[in-house]
């Protein structure tokens, strides 16, 4: 058996296409990206060596302000942790525990994930016109009328407003994943605690959250870095506007690739999503394994 | 108390229910209504006049149904692909014996981390050297490749439950090493087709950036381009955006009502040996 | 379960090859959609014909989709064994596109591009053709102060369709109403501005979501404030400071928000949606490049309660007469294309064709010779022509005359400062750090 599990032509057989494939489409480019970001390059003509002077720029420049786009995309990641993980889980406690009507209600709750960001988009931005929009109608309809925003147009209110759809979203997402969690740990166990005199709410602290850990993990990484690495809903919504008020690594980054020519510029901030996502996922590993 | 506690249960349920389709029953009725009652009128009940216009509008003066069947064909492709791919490496990753399994596992788990946006020029330059731009395959080949890591991911959490005694006893029966893939391995996978194709569509389905920027030809282009140039020229007439909009969800909406059962099992299978 | 999941794949393979299939049906020409893909006389493709591939902007009016029709129609009957293959792209996508394009050497056979910094570095690269050997043959029909704008290094790159100026666009049953008359200086201006406000109107419809709509707004004031050679050199950085002149137009601009001016909702909404307020009588003036602002005041129905007139002077250094606008937008031919020759004269041609049939249709006037507004133009357009004629200069907008990366430091500039997060020292001393670099 041990000769067939190593038999070296079948292994380069399996492995080629994948290989093949991410070195070409993730390997290669990630390279370009970092030999381009240390250059100051318009994507047209010979690129200029710059060494740091993106970076440095970058950190530096009050009209690109990517201090406020990093902001922007940690409050992100922080209120999808916050605000849609305990929500996920507190619905997926409830579903798990009522039984009729129970796949109903998921599959409702999935179906905005399906839904393309851009139809998301179109849509909240209809709602949240500030002269047609349903929640200026809704506002006005209770008499809330000095509660009226142009929603994405004002700096104050766009960051707000560009969160809930991106909540609204995908909390479906993170629901079924901490349901299917808590569907998995043993009746017995459950059983156990309910004799010992546990009420549902003491049971699911003590019981069935420390034995989900593993999927609470993996939901906190998805979140994270998928805030993180946030692009479509932004750029359909605001394209990072009004005046960088909702700007986000990502679509700084099309910026500068294509608005501005610079893809030095680009490239670097293209690195640093990448090196956050990692140090994320690592960071959020490790928090875990120390609660075990 | 305990009937009380289900009944309010039921009521937060449903109404969490309601927040989540409500902007999708706002969808559905302002395109079917005029723009008068969207703008003022009649903003949040059924349409008074059922302006199915606005269908027939977006369909015969655009390419959406095109640009939807451009959408099936990459993405089924695309599946397809994912799921050969992703399986035979994951079972030469986790099953076979060599000695730079580590380095490649840390390898194709990397893509995790990496945003698809982030390749959009070097990408459309290497597109550009091998000429497919402009074609399918502009799309196909980096969907591919960027849904690769996590369906590696899934293939190896469904590799686990698969008794390594199968493979053995056809060995004994001599198979050879490819036997044993196609005859034993993938047949058992079959779960797992379901949930790489989920994850896999989910990824590529609704890609805005590569298909804005690798497909110039409306021959090619995908849906979410479509959605977003239509919306974007269309302004004004509500209306006809959101049938167009409408128009957009149904396929997704069809697949997932009839296969709802299977999604939820395979994300969830997904999440768990992910 | 397989076989189920087979024929399921199969049926949605089945579905897309016939909706695609479906698609090649739809693609016929229809007056009124944004994406058509005008194969005109595909069918005599044979030996030794050639396609040229042009790239354009969706077209906004019918009026310009029929132009462009007749046009590619005209070409290709002079020019029988060549057919023009035209997609149209949406403004601001189509700028990544073509950037992509360029950088890729990807461009097609002719492209529109915006004239002044927007094209310089493609021109620097070597990407575009140069276009003096084939002008000569229409040297008469255009005259070569138009192209000034398409010209890098004393060399011409590309073919213009209209001169396109930044003008007033006013409601004049609105001004009667409250007995005003149209500000020829900025003080007139602010009175006009104010008895609008004090009566409840907003005087201008403008978007702020689009920041050339405010870039409008602010180059005309920055033009007429410090004048126009003085702002031309500044901003390509060819001489010339950012002095209190500069620094008076952006107080001119502060004051015309904070006074309320502007669209409260400006940046939410963009310059589609912002027109709208000037149509329905909501917002009595609009500043608008004639291209857009004719076409939409032509449409309406009623027409003559609007007027135009030029934005009002703001300082000694320039007079009305100093105009925003020029040729701002040109087709140019790559120089990687196979046929660069045949490409560059039909540029040329359909250009003139274009330009002639809007210009009948009354719709903007044209850069060319001898094609007069149409009889039954609405009265305003021939205001406009005499406008333009007058004119004593023109300079382009910023954005366009500038480099991209020095464009978007500008607009970002625009935004901060429309959003009151900088002074308009801290403007005035960015853009001085800018264009000193």
């Amino acid at each position: 058996m041990d000769k067939v599990r190593s038999n070296k032509k079948a292994i380069v057989f399996f492995m080629a296409p994948a290989v093949l494939f991410f070195m070409i489409f993730i390997i290669i480019p990630i390279g370009m990206s970092v030999y381009y970001s240390f250059m100051n390059w318009d994507g047209i003509t010979r690129p200029i060596f710059a060494g740091l002077k993106n970076y440095t720029e970058l950190f530096s420049s009050i009209t690109i302000r990517f201090g406020k786009s990093v902001k922007n995309s940690l409050l992100i990641a922080f209120f999808s942790t916050v605000i849609q993980l305990p929500v996920a889980l507190v619905f997926a406690l409830v579903l798990s525990r009522v039984r009729r009507g129970r796949n109903t209600f998921l599959t409702i709750y999935f179906i905005p994930v399906l839904i393309s960001s851009v139809a998301i988009g179109q849509l909240w931005m209809r709602i949240y016109n500030s002269d047609y929009g349903v929640l200026n109608y809704l506002l006005k309809t209770i008499g809330l009328d000095n509660l009226c925003r142009n929603w994405l147009g004002e700096q104050s209110t766009a960051m707000g407003a560009v969160l809930v759809p991106i909540i609204w979203q995908f909390i479906g997402y993170h629901m079924l994943i901490l349901y299917s969690g808590i569907k998995a740990v043993p009746e017995t166990v459950i059983e156990a605690a309910k004799i010992d005199g546990a009420t549902g709410v003491q049971t699911a602290r003590f019981v069935i959250i420390p034995m989900i850990k593993p999927i609470i993990k993996v939901s906190t990484i998805f979140a994270v870095t998928g805030s993180l690495k946030i692009f479509d809903l932004i750029y359909v919504l605001t394209n990072g506007g009004p005046a960088h008020a909702t700007e986000v690594p990502s679509t700084l980054m099309i910026n500068m690739l294509f608005s501005r020519n610079r893809y030095g510029m680009g490239s670097a901030i293209v690195l640093f999503i990448i090196l956050e996502c990692f140090l994320f996922s690592f960071i959020i590993e490790k928090v875990f394994k120390e609660r075990d | 108390m305990d009937k009380v506690k289900k009944t309010f249960l039921y009521v937060a349920l449903s109404i969490w229910a309601i927040i989540q389709v409500f902007p999708l029953y706002y969808l559905i009725t302002f395109s079917l209504k005029s723009n008068g009652e969207i703008l003022g009128e009649n903003i949040l009940g059924l349409p008074i006049k059922w302006l199915w216009s606005n269908y027939r509008k977006v369909l015969n003066e655009s390419n959406l149904l095109r640009y939807l069947g451009n959408s099936v064909f990459v993405t089924v492709i695309t599946i397809l692909c994912v799921i050969i791919i992703s399986l035979m490496a994951a079972y030469a990753l986790y099953r076979m014996k060599w000695r730079f399994q580590g380095f490649f596992i840390m390898f194709f788990m990397l893509g995790l981390t990496v945003p698809i946006h982030s390749s959009v020029l070097p990408v459309f330059v290497i597109l550009k050297k091998i000429r497919l731009l402009d074609t399918y395959w502009a799309l196909i080949l980096p969907y591919i490749a960027f849904s690769l890591s996590m369906a590696i991911l899934m293939c190896s959490g469904f590799l686990k439950g698969v008794p390594v005694e199968l493979e053995e006893a056809a060995c004994m029966d001599g198979c050879g090493v490819y036997k044993i893939f196609w005859r034993i391995i993938v047949p058992i996978m079959k779960p797992a087709f379901t949930t790489v194709a989920i994850f896999t569509y989910l990824s590529s389905w609704n890609e805005l950036m590569f298909s804005t920027i690798f497909i110039n030809s409306d021959k090619f282009r995908t849906l979410p381009v479509g959605i977003q140039m239509l919306s974007s020229s269309l302004i004004t007439d509500w209306g006809v955006v959101g049938a167009a909009l409408v128009l957009s969800l149904i396929p997704t909406m069809i697949l997932y009502i009839c296969l709802s059962q299977k999604v939820q099992e395979g994300m969830v299978m997904g999440a768990v040996k992910g | 379960m397989k076989r189920k999941y087979i024929s399921c794949l199969l049926a949605l393979s089945m579905i897309s090859c016939m909706t695609a299939g479906c698609g090649t049906a739809k693609n016929i020409e229809k007056s009124e959609q944004p994406e058509v893909n005008t194969t005109a006389a595909k069918t005599t493709s044979g030996e030794g014909a050639v396609t040229l591939e042009m790239w354009t902007l969706l077209n906004q009016t019918d009026v310009e989709s029929e132009a462009w029709k007749s046009a590619i129609a005209e070409y290709e009957a002079n020019h029988p064994g060549i057919t023009v293959n035209r997609t149209q792209y949406e403004g601001e996508a189509y700028k990544m596109k073509l950037k992509s394009a360029v950088a890729a050497d990807a461009l097609p056979d002719i492209f529109f591009s915006w004239t002044g910094g927007f094209s310089q570095p493609f021109v620097e690269a070597g990407k575009v053709y140069p276009l003096d050997d084939t002008y000569t043959m229409f040297e008469s029909d255009l005259s070569s102060s138009m192209l000034d704008t398409c010209r890098y290094h004393e060399q011409l790159y590309g073919a213009v369709i209209t001169l396109s100026a930044s003008l007033l666009y006013y409601n004049q049953s609105m001004f009667d109403e409250y007995g005003l008359k149209v500000p020829e200086t900025y003080d007139e201006l602010i009175t006009v501005c104010q008895k609008f406000i004090d009566n409840g109107i907003t005087p201008f419809a403008i978007s702020a979501k689009d920041t050339w709509g405010l870039a409008t707004m602010m180059d005309q004031l920055m033009l007429k404030c410090v004048g126009r050679d003085d702002v031309v050199n500044t901003i390509t950085r060819n001489g010339g400071t950012v002095d209190e002149r500069f620094l008076d137009a952006a107080n001119k601009f502060v004051q015309l928000k904070q006074m309320g001016a502007f669209l409260e909702n400006a940046s939410g909404i963009n310059t589609d949606e912002a027109y709208q307020y000037y149509i329905n009588g909501t917002c009595p003036m609009w500043l608008m490049v004639d291209s857009l602002g004719n076409s939409v005041t032509a449409n309406l129905e009623n027409a003559e309660d609007y007027g135009v007139a030029l934005f009002p002077a703001c300082s000694e250094n320039a007079t009305t007469k100093d105009m925003m606008g020029g040729c701002g937008e040109m087709y140019c031919v790559s120089s990687s294309s196979d046929y660069s020759e045949e490409a560059a004269i039909a540029v040329f041609e359909i250009c003139r064709s274009i330009a002639k049939y809007t210009s009948e249709k009354g719709s903007y006037t044209s850069a060319w010779n001898n094609q007069p507004l149409g009889e039954g133009s609405p009265a305003f357009i021939y205001d406009v022509e005499t406008l333009k004629a007058e004119a004593d200069s023109y300079m382009l907008w910023w954005d366009t005359t500038m480099v991209a990366a020095d464009a978007q430091e500008y607009l970002g500039l625009l935004q901060e400062l429309y959003n009151d997060n900088i002074s308009t020292e801290e403007f005035n001393r960015a853009l001085s750090a800018l264009f000193s670099n």
